[in-house]
């Protein structure tokens, strides 16, 4: 009896402290928020002023959303119990110096015993919807997920028209994954390369370069002199060799772009840019010369022992497909 | 040895039908995470060569990891006395032998061994051996937790025998047809008692000896033998600053050499990077101590190898004070601070040719501030997770948390408060915050409700306009008082922080020059304030390259794709 007292007494002390303290909320960090601009990029939403935006996103999350889809096999018969994944964009992040959408996952989902599932009664400016999982995919859709715009100023990105009428749902059609939907993992650690020097990697071979030949990217670290405050102009230029290469603000997409490949990217400081950093981050997706996709996050540290580290995931069956 | 002579067990293979081709052995000895007996055309990774004055150091597998998440304490039954790895914690305790040889198949299982056995003379060591479950000889079983699950699991949790005074003859057969269709043969070791010693792997039949690969030399020795560790001891006739009527004095601290009876050894690749790492919270009983630091930092020093650190890692303890509740922590907190200078010389004494980082874990932070504070200037310095005030770093509004910003009293550094306190620094400053740990549920109950600290007879009260010229005072029942002359024990004890503490907050700019979230991919440590060691090597590996990333030190991360043969 005592022990359960003192069980009692600790669980009311800690909701009670939890009830009257502020805990941390997670945020994106400053540095991350830097990193996206340093990569040029800026919430674009339509040339709205800045301090009108968090209205103008709190607006669009308010959008009713009413949703109806149908899950079906490769013969078109209804499934049963498929696992649905969903997240609706119905919140403003903060502490963005320019607030972005957050989102909601809808939690566990399956479809009904008619292979559908429906969300009514809720608000907000987009919903994402997948039903892929590892042993199936979405035929009409293989990025393994599909967005729905709500919000009015939205709407006109849809590809067809909102499936607001249970009548005429978004239709879901499963087929078994090939074996070319396989991905494997790219992990390659640090992999120290010498400035003035073109370094051959391979995304299968981990920790050090490769012939050129033999290379998926070719990486070269330019460095200047550093000046009195430690700071220097850098450049890393990265090609792909044969095949083409990308910069992209985020690895969201479960599926290389067919198009849009450089021979070549390039990023690095000039000593005198107000956010000089010696380390950056490149996301990209690569098309090699075998004509394999892969997508990637390339670090490059450029201090006295200059590396890049990599990481990601590889197609080696020539499908755009990264999940 | 005549060339006849040593060719000889080939040239007899070769007369029984078996095409024996030149074997080779190698371990891990460059740390890369590679194991490669040979070195690949086109490809820049080296060939895993040991020898009699680099050999392969590894440690004795002498601690308990029984249990799905910390260590059992004591080590009633060291992993090493059983035949199986005892948890998927044990596994970092392990490490690979690969053994190429161009066409295993071609011999005959059933009448062909592998041998190993440590050359006659000097202290050999003793190893235990498995079959690796992992047929690319990868480091997988550290990285992904349902690889590691295969390898204590059957058929390869079982030991293959012991080599040590004895040979262990392994028959080809105990490897599948499959496994023998490779060009590697993989096994696991773990280190028995320690010694020096030089191994051969031979291929043998009937007793006689068909080839035998160039010799792996290895040496292992106690974990503790690994890094280095000094101690900062209080005085014990110091008493806490409230039970001083008059100001307190202050205590001149040093750091000593804390050999534990097993002292440094430095290994022969260490690099010119050193990392100091300053512990959190903990108990300072020997018994106690002793154990948190196997769990918490002796842990991370494994992690760290495992991930190609080859620098030298130093234990920094400071007085910590883990009983009396919330006494210990302003106890702590103020020791923290006045342990910073013994820091500060401690680093001072380093060699200036070498590249010093340094990093804390939670309450270690207030140490690792006050030495930034006093000048420290080394490479990085990188906060863990911890707990000492966000605006310390970066006085900014709106890191002020809305309930605290009507507080009376002030909150800039300069009336004693917190905000700005690092102003400037040289060492650039790095942050692992995760806001959702529940560590800062009492973190931040500690400010908003037990500082200033009232009770006991004692209260520390803020005085605008003090005739004293000092913004605080302590009060001892209401006849005496006295100015707090210490800005430290301002902060430790009178004065609530008015932000998150820097390991709750990502928002923080100021001095910081990264924050790092531990609540997100790849490391999502969820509310755990210790993930990255209490937690199995499978799930928190990242955070090792984390910590060597944020000091410009490459790492390792071979995983699936890292091994191709």
């Amino acid at each position: 009896m005592r022990r359960k007292q003192q069980l009692v007494i600790c669980l009311v002390s800690v909701l009670t402290l939890g009830g009257c303290i502020t805990t941390p909320r997670d945020t994106y960090s400053l540095f991350d928020i830097a990193s996206l601009q340093a990569r040029g990029w800026e919430p674009d939403f339509g040339g709205i002023n800045r301090g009108e935006i968090e209205q103008e996103v709190r607006a669009e999350i308010a959008t009713p959303l009413e949703f109806h889809g149908l899950v079906l096999d490769e013969l078109g018969q209804a499934i049963a119990g498929h696992p649905v994944k969903a997240v609706i964009f119905d919140r403003v992040l903060h502490p963005f110096q320019s607030p972005y959408f957050g989102w909601s996952s809808l939690g566990d989902i399956r479809t009904d015993s008619e292979g559908r599932f429906d969300f009514s009664g809720l608000e907000g400016a987009a919903l994402v919807v997948s039903v892929s999982n590892e042993e199936y995919w979405d035929v009409d859709d293989k990025r393994a997920q599909r967005i729905f715009y709500y919000s009015p100023s939205r709407r006109d990105s849809n590809l067809h028209p909102l499936p607001t009428a249970r009548d005429a749902p978004a239709i879901f059609r499963l087929d078994r994954k090939p074996e070319a939907a396989g991905t494997e993992l790219v992990r390659l650690g640090s992999i120290l390369i010498s400035p003035g020097e073109v370094a051959g990697i391979a995304l299968r071979r981990p920790r050090y370069t490769v012939d050129v030949d033999d290379a998926d990217l070719l990486v070269e670290l330019l460095r200047g002199q550093p000046g009195d405050d430690g700071r220097y102009d850098w450049r890393l230029q990265v090609r792909a060799p044969g095949g083409g290469i990308q910069s992209v603000h985020s690895l969201f997409s479960d599926q290389a772009p067919e198009g849009g490949y450089l021979d070549a990217l390039e990023l690095g400081f000039d000593a005198d840019h107000p956010q000089w950093n010696h380390r950056a981050e490149l996301l990209c997706f690569l098309r090699t010369r075998k004509g394999n996709y892969a997508s990637l996050t390339l670090r490059v540290r450029t201090l006295e022992r200059p590396f890049v580290a990599i990481s990601g995931k590889l197609n080696p069956h020539g499908e755009r497909y990264l999940d | 040895m005549s060339l006849l002579r040593r060719l000889f067990p080939a040239i007899l293979a070769c007369a029984l039908c078996d095409t024996v081709y030149a074997l080779t052995a190698a371990v891990d000895q460059n740390g890369d995470g590679l194991v490669y007996p040979s070195a690949i055309p086109g490809y820049a990774a080296p060939a895993d060569r040991t020898s009699p004055a680099q050999p392969f150091l590894f440690w004795l597998n002498d601690d308990q990891d029984d249990l799905e998440l910390y260590e059992s304490w004591p080590h009633d039954v060291p992993d090493n006395s059983d035949d199986h790895p005892g948890s998927l914690r044990d596994l970092e305790d392990l490490t690979r032998i690969v053994i190429e040889q161009e066409n295993w198949a071609a011999l005959d299982p059933a009448t062909v061994s592998l041998q190993l056995r440590w050359r006659e003379g000097g202290q050999a060591p003793v190893i235990r051996v498995w079959r690796s479950g992992i047929p690319r000889c990868s480091r997988s079983y550290l990285e992904e937790t349902a690889v590691g699950q295969r390898q204590i699991d059957a058929p390869y949790r079982q030991a293959l025998g012991v080599v040590g005074t004895q040979g262990l003859t392994l028959p080809l057969g105990r490897w599948t047809a499959e496994e023998r269709q490779r060009q590697w043969l993989c096994l696991l070791f773990e280190g028995v008692s320690e010694g020096r010693g030089t191994l051969d792997v031979s291929l043998v039949r009937d007793g006689q000896t068909l080839e035998t690969s160039p010799p792996l030399h290895i040496e292992l020795r106690p974990v503790k033998s690994f890094y280095d560790r000094v101690g900062v001891s209080w005085p014990e006739d110091l008493r806490p600053p409230w039970t001083y009527i008059g100001t307190p004095p202050s205590p001149e601290l040093h750091a000593e050499p804390e050999p534990m009876g097993i002292p440094f050894q430095r290994p022969w690749y260490e690099t010119d990077d050193i990392i100091v790492w300053v512990h959190g919270w903990i108990p300072q009983d020997p018994e106690n101590y002793q154990r948190t630091l196997v769990f918490s930092f002796e842990t991370m020093w494994k992690r760290l190898w495992h991930q190609g650190f080859r620098g030298r890692v130093i234990h920094f303890r400071w007085p910590t004070v883990k009983k009396h509740q919330m006494f210990g922590l302003y106890i702590s907190e103020y020791r923290g601070y006045k342990s910073a200078p013994a820091l500060l010389d401690f680093v001072e004494t380093l060699p200036a040719d070498k590249r010093i980082h340094i990093t804390t874990h939670s309450l270690g932070g207030v140490l690792l501030m006050e030495a930034i504070k006093l000048g420290l200037d080394v490479e990085e310095a990188l906060f863990q997770v911890s707990a000492v005030p966000a605006e310390s770093f970066d006085s900014n509004e709106s890191l002020i948390i809305p309930e605290l910003k009507d507080l009376d009293m002030p909150r800039d550094a300069n009336s004693m408060g917190h905000a700005g306190y690092i102003s400037e620094t040289r060492t650039p400053i790095y942050s692992a915050y995760n806001p959702a740990d529940v560590t800062w549920l009492g973190w931040n109950a500690a400010q908003k409700i037990a500082k200033p600290l009232t009770g006991f007879d004692r209260r520390y009260a803020y005085v605008p306009n003090n005739s004293s010229g000092k913004p605080y005072e302590l009060r001892r029942w209401w006849i005496q008082s006295r100015p707090v002359d210490d800005q430290h024990e301002a902060m430790a004890i009178a004065v609530p922080a008015r932000s998150q503490a820097l390991g709750g907050e990502g928002r923080v700019g100021g001095v910081v020059e990264a924050a790092y979230n531990l609540h997100q991919p790849p490391f999502e440590f969820q509310a755990d304030h210790v993930a990255m060691w209490r937690w199995n090597p499978q799930k928190v590996l990242p955070y090792s390259n984390l910590i060597l990333d944020v000091f410009n030190i490459p790492y390792n991360d071979a995983g699936q794709s890292g091994s191709e043969q």
